[in-house]
């Protein structure tokens, strides 16, 4: 049981992705119509929190939070559809009964972790009561970005999401994974390649949001890309709604393209792979194509060129099994037990580079996913020592 | 020396022709100083680089106490092809480099491949092309195409040998064709 003072508490509330202003609205509302449900609070001392995560250091701070208070509830405000299954989602725009009705939510969320983590200290100690510890409030801390570029876990995270794994056999979490490439960045560069390289000849793709136009130049015939843009720059337009950009793609001549090309080998510029893999990740953040049917099986026509590539977890292990073999990625999922989101991130940069092949019904698996299970290789411990050498040398 | 204490070897081998970057590679990972036995080359190599190997490079990965992996190159030119056979015995695995700025990579591809196919058929391969960012065509789809055609197909990518990190990629693809579940 809980104490009354712990049902009437309001919930411990930090913000994240709002400029002061509409900060300050918040605020201005909730004095008004909260009725005492939520007081905001440094990160420190929430409970639970608010993330806009249409604000580019937005996905970066709930990454950060989501891995620092895993058991805190987290509301997500976003034009975009709902991405992660195990936070509330309130889609933009929003009224008051709706954002109220979410605070609630997390509320009872609240409650039920305490009460879960009581009957648990009870049970663990013997004891008759538990307190529950006060937070100390404090001042809602500004809201900086937090992102770091540079530790591989934050790289993953920024790469593959952070969603927690779904029943993927109940349909609504099931909605969760899929994500429409047509509607974002992603699917213009892909229709802008694909009309490149029909055509062999440079595609210069503008991009203007806000007040800034940015280019991104196509050269299909060395597969290549120059661009000004930055990944941090990049990564955020992936986000970014297809209604809240303006995009237009301009053909270059033969002679003009040739000339890009020798300043993109000049300037060493990146390839289109290693473009359109990342763009595909930093959309996908872990979720397929929708339409992507996960039982049937799939098959990679070869390995992606990890030199270039942003490298995902369990990406080596992804790659070697579907170009073995055709495989659904239900049974990829469970045979190596590592989250939904790698696999589907993968599958997502897959798709984008054209990788992946389905396989007709005649080859689908024949055995049942219980029944499959995997080999190892006579010098497994051999390998494995290779592996740890290498990451130390990495 | 009794058995426990015996240091189990196992090779891992590079191949490719002349300038392809074999050397570099095996330099990358040694964790010993690695050996080459290059001399002035005296013929039509000369165009490519001022010294070849005529022997073999020869580099090692420690792996703790009793397990070592060594790396041999083998040389690039086709009349010390006679060495290949006794180089690949014991080897877990082939890493081909191929140089793009050859005249005829595609032809490099298969002479390579025919050469060592009795090590492949009972073993893995991954390939390295080397010198793109200098020569991007032929592309790396172009030569999946090509493995197509012959009925083939293999991890390949993109390699700059003077970076540990490329030639590392080389060896895990290697590691993980053998067996995907290594990091599981």
């Amino acid at each position: 049981m809980l104490n009354k003072s712990a049902q009437k508490k309001a919930l411990q509330m930090a913000v994240f992705g709002m400029d002061s202003k509409a900060f300050k609205t918040l605020e201005f509302a909730m004095q008004k119509m909260g009725n005492g449900l939520v007081a905001f609070v440094s990160e420190d001392a929430s409970e639970a929190a608010i993330f806009n995560l249409d604000n580019p250091a937005a996905q970066s701070q709930f990454d950060k939070y989501h891995r620092s208070h895993p058991e805190n509830a987290i509301i997500l405000l976003s034009v975009k559809d709902p991405v992660y299954a195990d936070c509330i989602f309130v889609k933009k725009p929003f009224d008051m009964d709706g954002l109220l009705a979410a605070i609630r939510k997390a509320q009872k969320q609240k409650l039920e972790w305490i009460s879960r983590k009581n009957s648990q200290s009870m049970s663990k100690a013997g004891a008759s009561s538990v307190r529950i510890e006060k937070k100390t409030k404090s001042k809602l801390s500004p809201i900086t970005p937090v992102v770091d570029f540079q530790t591989e876990k934050n790289k993953d995270r920024r790469f593959c999401g952070a969603a927690a794994d779904v029943d993927l056999g109940e349909a609504k979490q099931r909605q969760s994974i899929f994500y429409s490439p047509a509607e974002s960045l992603q699917g213009k560069l892909q229709m802008a390649n694909s009309r490149a390289r029909q055509k062999k000849q440079a595609i210069i793709v503008a991009i203007k949001f806000e007040d800034d136009i940015e280019t991104i130049t196509l050269l299909p015939r060395i597969n290549k890309v120059i661009t000004a843009l930055d990944d941090k720059k990049l990564s955020y337009l992936c986000t970014v709604p297809l209604y809240c950009l303006e995009i237009k793609l301009f053909r270059q001549n033969m002679e003009k393209s040739r000339e890009l090309e020798r300043h993109a080998i000049k300037i060493h510029g990146q390839s289109i792979d290693a473009l359109l893999w990342k763009v595909a990740l930093w959309t996908s953040r872990g979720r397929v194509p929708a339409g992507v049917n996960l039982n049937s099986p799939v098959y990679l026509k070869h390995w992606p060129n990890f030199t270039r590539l942003h490298v995902t977890p369990g990406a080596f292990s992804i790659a070697a099994l579907l170009h073995d073999k055709p495989m659904s990625l239900v049974l990829l999922i469970k045979l190596l037990s590592i989250p939904q989101r790698y696999v589907f991130a993968f599958y997502s940069g897959a798709i984008a580079l054209d990788l992946v092949e389905l396989k007709k019904a005649a080859k689908e698996e024949t055995q049942p996913i219980e029944k499959q299970q995997q080999e190892h290789h006579p010098h497994r411990k051999l390998f494995g020592l290779i592996m740890q050498k290498l990451k130390r040398a990495g | 020396m009794s058995a426990s204490t015996e240091k189990q070897h196992y090779k891992i081998i590079f191949t490719g022709p002349v300038g392809s970057g074999k050397t570099t590679a095996i330099s990358a990972l040694s964790d010993e100083q690695a050996m080459t036995t290059d001399e002035l080359a005296s013929d039509m190599t000369k165009q490519r680089k001022q010294t070849t190997t005529v022997a073999m490079d020869y580099g090692v990965m420690n792996l703790g106490a009793n397990e070592r992996i060594h790396l041999y190159g083998t040389p690039g030119q086709e009349r010390f092809n006679f060495m290949w056979d006794i180089l690949t015995e014991g080897g877990i695995g082939l890493i081909l480099l191929l140089d793009n700025t050859r005249s005829n990579p595609f032809q490099d591809l298969q002479f390579f491949l025919r050469s060592f196919s009795a090590f492949i058929a009972s073993n893995k391969v991954v390939i390295g092309v080397t010198f793109m960012d200098e020569q991007p065509v032929p592309s790396l789809e172009d030569y999946h195409q090509k493995l197509g055609a012959m009925k083939n197909s293999l991890p390949i990518f993109e390699v700059d040998s003077r970076q540990q990190q490329d030639v590392a990629i080389l060896v895990q693809a290697l590691l993980y064709s053998h067996d995907p579940w290594l990091g599981v």
